[in-house]
């Protein structure tokens, strides 16, 4: 079971956290297209610690038991 | 003159004389303003060396050519002064109106110097300009203050609370009410002076030198922040707090005392939880179409922020989950007029005297300060704004306070200002800002967060050394130069160097390209630096804490990485034209017109 967690307005609709199951092969763009999210709306994704442009994650194949967390653009200091 | 109002104030608290004094335009271009030119006059007029609480030490309240003009966000000044909690440079910078309406009522800044016998205040009606007891006031609280002060819709109203006034050296100089020049003790300076406010009012206009074209790029500016996604959705919805969450996913949000990179209960006090629960409404400076501010509300309290800094100070670093206890704190140190960020890391440095075996003799009145005692935590921050108690040594900063119980080590400061929310271990570049930065422990000096952890402008690799000290110098002259001209920092997610030329140039009538901005900004840089040397600090300060150097982050994503200074600093002191000791070539300072 993969646990996508989401933030800011990405939440709308969709929620904190959302559990998908597992199946080969599954991406970062996959699992966004699941979650009907646009990778163009996301600034930056994390995946079990690596954190990345959506661009530069969105083939990373994710495993059985990944964090994947999806932040919209976001700042702040 | 254009942009400037050409008019500075000179008040002598000593022999009570105040006198307007030309602008040197000259100067004024060659230093921008605010931060850049305030500080230049401060260095040529007092010995760097200067006890900060002495009448020797002046206080300068700077605006620069944008604030007070049509330019979103131009309302920024800055406060410069020698700091009493660092002993480097003090630049503080807020928002609100205050600064605009200093030029509405003709002046583009206020120089402070001497000691008055009695508290007193400034009074100033454009051409009428008068100092006036303040023993009805003093001790008053800063909403109190305000109120007593406040006249009409064109008034606005600066004041330091019992904070400033006993000398604690994390004082903050507030203006309506909430906006806070925060950092540095510079609320222990106007205290020390018996200086306990300045009421401005004023109707004036700033004169543009090209009407049209200040008006277009104003036009043009407001679009692009509105158009861009951070500062037209992210900081308008949810606040600065909503980096919570990533900073904290990215393990760089310090917990405990930086003991930790990540803290449990992030998501009960995030961005998105503040909005949920306990947001009014959104604020705005004077001229501003972002928005990031907050008006929020408890059972208990209500008013301005907190911010996402504020938020992390009482909340991980304190260990506290408890978002009411939080916005309590914050109001608190609003009230009694000091630093949100250096009175939490000060409360997280004595929680870890305690959970050391440090403070078994204090007494804590039956609040323990311990992590996550949310109770402790906002009775423990009134007690330091009052001076009581424990509170009275707290109210030195953490530095002195862990001096005193022999573990300078848990000071998590630079130079004595305490660290922000960000964990270096994780985020190379911004610990070299903080090592580097010319107030000491500071992230708005240089903000690579946008870059290593946010992806703004481009995202770099937060772990990576490659060309981050090159990426620090550009950021840190960029901002000396968005200080001085009077505008937010907060404008440069959308905006770059070339936007803010292109504006500076139609209000003050200059043909300046973004590279002359930046050389600007690198001369400001340099300025500051030659001050703090000639204050006697070394650059052997140019440093971190130990923890920070030789402790591997113990968890998260962050894990089992330190921060690696020793491989930054020597090329970062080199693209600055320093010598290999941190010194300032006399090359490169005659090149920046300062030799
Ligand atoms: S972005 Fe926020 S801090 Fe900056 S001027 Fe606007 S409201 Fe003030």
């Amino acid at each position: 079971m993969i646990t996508v967690k989401l933030y800011a307005y990405l939440r709308d609709n969709r929620g904190k956290e959302v559990s998908i199951d597992y199946r080969e092969g599954l991406t970062i763009q996959d699992i966004a297209n699941d979650l009907k999210i646009d990778l163009a709306d996301v600034s930056i994704v994390i995946c079990d610690g690596k954190d990345d442009l959506p661009n530069r994650m969105k083939d990373v194949e994710v495993s059985e038991d990944s964090v994947v967390h999806f932040f919209p653009p976001v700042a702040g200091g | 003159m254009y942009g400037y109002m050409g008019k500075v104030l000179r008040v002598n608290l000593t022999d009570g004389s105040i006198k307007a004094e030309d602008l040197d335009f000259e100067l004024a271009k060659k230093f921008v303003g605010g931060r850049g030119l305030a500080t230049k006059m401060l260095y040529d007029e007092i010995d760097p060396k200067v006890d900060p609480l002495s009448p020797d030490n002046k206080i300068i309240f700077m605006n620069g050519p944008m604030s007070g003009t049509p330019t979103p966000t131009g309302g920024r000044y800055m406060v410069i002064t020698k700091s009493p909690l660092s002993g480097t440079i003090a630049s503080s910078n807020s928002g609100g109106t205050w600064g605009a309406r200093l030029k509405y009522a003709g002046y583009d800044g206020i120089i402070v110097e001497g000691k008055s016998e009695k508290p007193v205040y400034l009074e100033i009606n454009e051409d009428q300009v008068e100092l006036k007891d303040a023993s009805h006031i003093w001790g008053k609280l800063v909403g109190d203050t305000t109120d007593a002060l406040q006249k009409d819709k064109n008034t606005n109203v600066l004041t330091i609370g019992p904070g400033g006034e006993k000398l604690n050296r994390m004082a903050a100089v507030m203006n309506e009410r909430d906006r806070a020049a925060g950092r540095s003790g510079v609320g222990a300076v106007m205290g020390s002076k018996m200086l306990k406010a300045i009421v401005v009012t004023g109707k004036k206009k700033v004169d543009l030198f090209n009407e049209k074209q200040a008006r277009d790029n104003n036009k043009e500016a407001t679009n692009k922040l509105k158009d861009n996604p951070v500062t037209g959705q992210g900081l308008p919805t949810y606040g600065t707090a909503v980096l919570v969450n990533i900073i904290n996913a990215n393990g760089v949000f310090p917990t405990h005392n930086f003991q930790k990179g990540v803290f449990e209960a992030a998501e009960a006090i995030s961005g998105e939880t503040l909005a949920e629960k306990y947001l009014v409404r959104k604020e705005a400076c004077h001229r501003c179409p972002i928005a990031c501010g907050r008006y929020t509300k408890t059972k208990n309290v209500e008013g301005g922020g907190p911010e996402y800094e504020t938020v992390w100070a009482f909340g991980a670093d304190c260990g506290v989950d408890d978002f009411e206890a939080i916005i309590e704190a914050n109001h608190w140190c609003n009230q009694y007029g000091i630093d949100t960020i250096s009175v939490g890391a000060t409360l997280a440095a004595a929680m870890e005297l305690k959970q050391e075996g440090l403070l078994d003799d204090v007494d804590f009145e039956g609040h323990d300060l311990d992590f996550g005692n949310a109770e402790a935590m906002v009775y423990w921050t009134k007690k330091i704004g009052a001076r009581e108690g424990f509170g009275d040594k707290m109210a030195e900063g953490s530095l002195r306070l862990c001096k005193e119980y022999g573990r300078e080590d848990l000071s998590m400061s630079v130079k004595g200002l305490e660290l922000p929310a960000y964990d270096p271990r994780g985020v190379q570049g911004h610990g070299l800002t903080y090592a580097t930065s010319n107030r000491g422990g500071c992230h708005v000096r240089g903000y690579m967060i946008s870059p290593e952890i946010l992806g703004l402008p481009e995202k770099l690799e937060r772990l990576d050394l490659k060309n981050k000290p090159l990426w620090v110098k550009i950021f840190q002259d960029l901002t000396a130069f968005i200080d001085s001209a009077g505008v937010c920092l907060f404008t440069s997610f959308a905006l770059g160097a070339d936007d803010y030329a292109k504006i500076y140039n139609s209000i003050v009538g200059t043909d300046w390209t973004g590279e002359d901005a930046l050389k600007a900004g690198e001369r400001i840089y340099n300025i500051e630096r030659q001050f703090n040397l000639k204050a006697g600090i070394t650059p052997d300060q140019d440093t971190l804490p130990d923890r920070l150097l030789n402790v591997e982050m113990p968890d998260g994503p962050s894990k089992g990485h330190v921060h690696k200074l020793d491989k930054l600093l020597p090329e970062y002191y080199s693209l600055r034209g320093w010598d290999e000791k941190g010194i300032p070539t006399k090359e490169r300072l005659s090149e920046l017109g300062l030799a």
